[in-house]
């Protein structure tokens, strides 16, 4: 039964998921500040550097195979510096595991349930998070498998009955984006959607088998996900206008309010946020695995990860409720020092280890390592 | 204050089920791990209940970022 | 008191446990006699009939119980074939010998070598003839005591298909499996589960169809079980089944001979229990029990649509209350105006929130359930027709229900039986409680999460090693065939097996 591996439908599934995840509420509003009617050209630049930056997390997968991203720490790095490496990497994600809770619950606050107070949504989703990692990362990947029609058919439902209000017009005029202005946007979506899959998914690497349709199915979650965001985009720009779209806290959900089918089928915004309530959760609980694994790992106790979620539940919940103190802050730490993070998690420290495992290699088994696979030649 | 107590008691219970499954098996390092940071949570809720400010690991981020940070403004990587 | 197995061979070998009194039968039959007397302290229905042995004078006891034998057979098979003198016997032979190759004119006949074995088929049905001088007896089957007779089954009707239903009876219903599959690879194995009631459990199977690793499974775990006695098959559906906790059925059953049929051709295993209609099948999944087995008997495109209707209808058993309660407490925006204008007029003389309504509703209507199938079938269609109509019809008067509440848990309980298993309902009935408990406390967020993690409970189940919710989750392609929709024959009959999922 649970044999600890995933299908390569079932990575797909988590990856596409995991991108969409906090994105889908919050990207294009960024990116319409930034280049107004040209938003979704940023978004579909930024798609196609993010697959090509998960290509590059493959390289460092493929080389590293049955050790999750903490024992490649302590392999590459010596056992102390790996697992101080390790349990930095773990506290990073406690504090994004923390903003996506709190992505979710103001949501859920603001737009949907007003009167309740923000401790019971933040302790409602948490449970159910910690909940998830217990039952075990094949169980979770099953259930992203079940709810990925689902997803795939609100889309669908909110595409359709969207189109009435679709205007063409406010696209007009193209191409009327400068170069720093894409540059700017494309790193935006890079750094909130495909960076942080590094550290996450590395996390979870003992349970993935490399061969050539895991890694396809891999590319293809990225590119599809990030392709259903350039449509959202593309429509949250013709619904709403440019201008709108980049003053809204949560423009899709704007838009998804205007839904209106024959005087009948309106005020059904709920049933669509429920899309963004199933992507961030698959999101979160990856996070919380990382995070789980990553402090098991680095104390030693890498069996008894699953025993942790109740605490390191409990340190992610009381976070989330004063880590963005207002709105201004978020917008600026957001746009700021995640920006500066994402790189360094998302780029640098790859990278880092990209070249130890190659150096590594070179020099041949090693006391204490396990024999490395050197891929399938020079990256 | 009254949803920190309950959390707290409901922390609390959990951990007690939990330690004594995870002490009955012998895996002392897990509960060691475990119940540091279950007192921590703990804490945190119990001085946030009394109205106590919490430091903000946010914060110490965009400290030791600062640096990149100005770096990448100054290259017109993002704009705040 | 000690209970220890033999090993089991695996065609037709009878497992028995070693009782205390594991005596050897004596050489003197008075002795024997004498002790199966006392044994059975007596007891009237146990005939012992002393005679001669024709054939060499001997005296012997033919021993049986009156009411599980045919007496017929009895008195024509074996008295008369015992007693007369037969024509051609060499001289100088094992009485045992002459008996069996010459005189008993009787079908099965076994050899019984110690008092066990005596008592066991005895009080089986069987009759034992005991002969002076010899310490092996004989054990010929003569089997006939009153069954119920192959009638109709009262719980799973169907439209089009056989009508026939399993007895209490073992072998009538191994016969009416074998009518259907008449191939020599249906297997079975026979076991005798519980200390004292010694029942007989039998396990069928199609050799080559099934999988090895499955069939084994099913067998170690039939043979560890120890307890005292067993009366229905979900006393050892209990035994069996994976130990996890769980709401939900692992172990499917019927009791009729088409579906099992079936489903021994798809590979799995049947497990026949002496004494119940009721035939468990190994391993089962969850779509096992939203399937019916006239989907099969029917065309293609109803069946497909009934089937996805069916799903349906899971659904709202399990979220109807729960959906109710959420939108009208928390999201009211989400009803057109129409409807919210006429649901508040309802509600407003209502004293309870909706929540304590639907919960009483769903309550009062779980007690009428229960009353239902208690009651003598003459007053009990009657009242509980009138019952439930009267008592809400009353109750919304009163202005203690709103009627959108009477109805919505009306559908929801005739949503409940549109799939045909009893187990997968009932286990929807206890769900539906924390659920509209989730949505009375945190409205549809609740109810999503709760979803969320019953999605996920159900993906860490297994039967038999099979993952619980295939093949949806890990998702096969090539199974989806007989999911959902149902494909024509040509494309399903192809050996549908269940897997095991292998490292």
């Amino acid at each position: 039964m649970n044999d600890g591996t995933l299908t390569a439908r079932q990575l797909m599934i988590l990856v596409i998921f995991f991108i969409i995840g906090t994105t889908i509420l919050v990207v294009p509003s960024t990116l319409a500040a930034e280049a107004k009617q040209g938003a979704w050209l940023l978004q579909l630049g930024g798609t196609v550097a993010g697959t090509l930056v998960l290509w590059f997390y493959m390289l460092i997968f493929k080389r590293n195979t049955e050790q999750n991203l903490f024992e490649m720490n302590e392999r590459l790095f010596g056992r102390l510096p790996g697992k101080a490496v390790s349990l930095l990497v773990a506290v990073l994600t406690i504090v994004f595991a923390s903003q996506v809770l709190f992505y979710i619950g103001s949501f859920i606050r603001t737009q949907i349930m007003p009167d309740t107070p923000m401790e019971a949504i933040h302790v409602l989703f948490m449970f159910a998070v910690v909940a998830g990692v217990k039952f075990g990362l094949v169980t979770m990947a099953r259930t992203a498998e079940i709810y990925f029609p689902w997803v795939l058919l609100l889309f669908i439902f909110f595409l359709f009955f969207i189109i009435p209000d679709i205007r063409v017009n406010q696209l007009m005029p193209l191409s009327e984006v400068e170069g720093m202005s894409f540059v700017r946007g494309t790193l935006a979506v890079v750094t909130y959607s495909y960076f942080p899959l590094f550290i996450t998914f590395a996390a979870m690497h003992r349970s993935i088998p490399w061969q050539k349709s895991m890694q396809r199915a891999y590319l293809i979650g990225g590119f599809v996900s990030g392709s259903m965001l350039v449509v959202l985009v593309l429509v949250s720009t013709m619904v709403l206008g440019p201008m709108n779209t980049a003053v809204q806290v949560y423009p899709t959900y704007v838009v998804a309010r205007k839904i209106n089918v024959g005087d009948f089928l309106q005020r059904v915004e709920v049933i669509v946020a429920f899309l963004w309530f199933i992507v961030i959760y698959f999101k979160l609980t990856l996070y919380f695995h990382a995070i789980v694994t990553g402090v098991a790992q680095t104390f030693g106790i890498a069996k008894q990860a699953k025993s942790l979620g109740v605490p390191l539940g409990l340190l992610v919940f009381v976070l989330s409720l004063y880590i963005y103190p207002n709105y201004v802050y978020l917008k600026k730490w957001d746009t700021l020092t995640w920006t500066s993070e994402s790189l360094i998690l998302g780029v640098v420290y790859p990278s880092v280890l990209l070249a130890a495992t190659i150096v590594r290699a070179k020099w041949g088994k090693k006391s204490g390592g396990q024999p490395i696979d050197s891929g399938e030649g020079a990256s | 204050m009254i949803t920190a107590s309950i959390l707290l008691g409901l922390s609390c219970l959990v951990g007690a089920v939990e330690l004594t499954r995870l002490w009955t098996k012998k895996h002392k390092r897990t509960v060691a791990v475990y119940a540091a940071v279950l007192i921590m949570g703990n804490a945190m809720i119990v001085l946030r209940g009394l109205g106590i400010a919490l430091p903000n690991p946010a914060d110490w981020l965009t400290a030791a970022l600062t640096p990149l940070n100005n770096m990448l403004l100054h290259l017109g990587l993002i704009e705040s | 008191m000690g209970n220890k197995r033999l090993a089991s061979q695996p065609n037709n070998a009878v497992t028995v446990t070693e009782a205390s009194s594991s005596t050897p039968i004596s050489a003197i039959l008075s002795d024997n006699i004498l002790s199966v007397r006392e044994g059975m302290g007596g007891s009237s229905d146990i005939i012992i009939r002393e005679s001669l042995f024709a054939a060499t004078g001997k005296p012997m006891a033919v021993l049986y119980t009156d009411g599980l034998v045919d007496v017929t057979a009895v008195n024509n098979f074996i008295l008369r074939s015992l007693m007369g003198e037969p024509e051609h016997i060499p001289a100088e032979q094992d009485p045992l010998e002459i008996m069996k190759a010459y005189t008993l004119a009787i079908g099965e006949v076994k050899q019984v070598d110690d008092m066990a074995k005596v008592f066991h088929h005895i009080l089986s049905g069987d009759t034992v003839i005991l002969i002076e001088g010899s310490v092996s007896g004989i054990a010929a089957s003569t089997k006939g005591w009153k069954d119920r007779g192959v009638s109709e089954t009262s719980v799973e009707t169907v439209v089009r298909g056989p009508r026939e239903s399993f007895t209490e009876s073992i072998r009538t219903n191994t016969a009416l499996i074998r009518r259907k599959i008449k191939d020599p690879n249906l297997w079975i194995e026979t076991f005798q589960i519980g200390d004292i009631t010694k029942t007989d459990v039998m396990m069928m199977y199609v050799n080559g169809v099934a999988q090895p690793t499955l069939i084994g499974e099913v067998r170690s775990r039939l043979k560890q079980i120890t307890i005292d006695g067993i009366f229905e098959s979900s006393n050892i559906e209990e035994m069996i089944q994976d130990q996890q906790m769980t709401v939900f059925p692992t172990l499917y059953n019927s009791e009729r001979p088409d579906v099992i049929a079936l489903e021994l051709l798809h590979g799995k295993v049947a497990v026949l229990v002496d004494g119940t209609p009721f035939v468990l099948v190994a391993p089962a999944l969850f779509e096992s029990f939203l399937k019916a087995s006239e989907d099969y008997y029917h065309r293609i495109d109803i069946s497909s649509l009934v089937r996805v209707l069916r799903y349906i209808g899971f659904l709202i058993a399990l979220l109807a209350p729960s959906l109710f309660v959420a939108i009208t407490t928390y999201h009211q925006e989400m009803v057109p105006t129409q409807l919210l204008i006429s649901l508040s007029a309802q509600r407003e003389g209502v004293p309870f929130p909706a929540f304590i309504e639907a919960l009483m509703m769903e309550i009062t209507f779980e007690v009428l359930r229960e009353a239902a199938l208690r009651m003598p079938r003459t007053i009990g269609s009657a009242l509980s027709f009138v019952g439930t109509l009267v008592i809400g019809q009353a109750a919304v008067e009163a202005g203690i229900i709103s009627a959108a509440m009477v109805i919505v848990v009306a559908i929801t309980a005739i949503c409940s039986f549109v799939f045909p298993s009893y187990d997968l309902s009932s286990a929807i009935r206890i769900l539906r409680f924390p659920l509209m408990a989730l949505a009375a406390s945190f409205g549809l967020i609740g109810v999503f999460i709760g979803m969320l993690l019953l999605v996920m409970h159900l993906n860490s189940l297994q039967s038999f090693g099979v993952p619980y919710l295939s093949p949806f989750s890990p998702f096969e392609f090539d199974k989806q065939k007989d999911a959902f929709f149902r494909f024509p024959f040509k494309a399903l009959f192809n050996r549908i097996r269940v897997e095991k999922k292998t490292r």
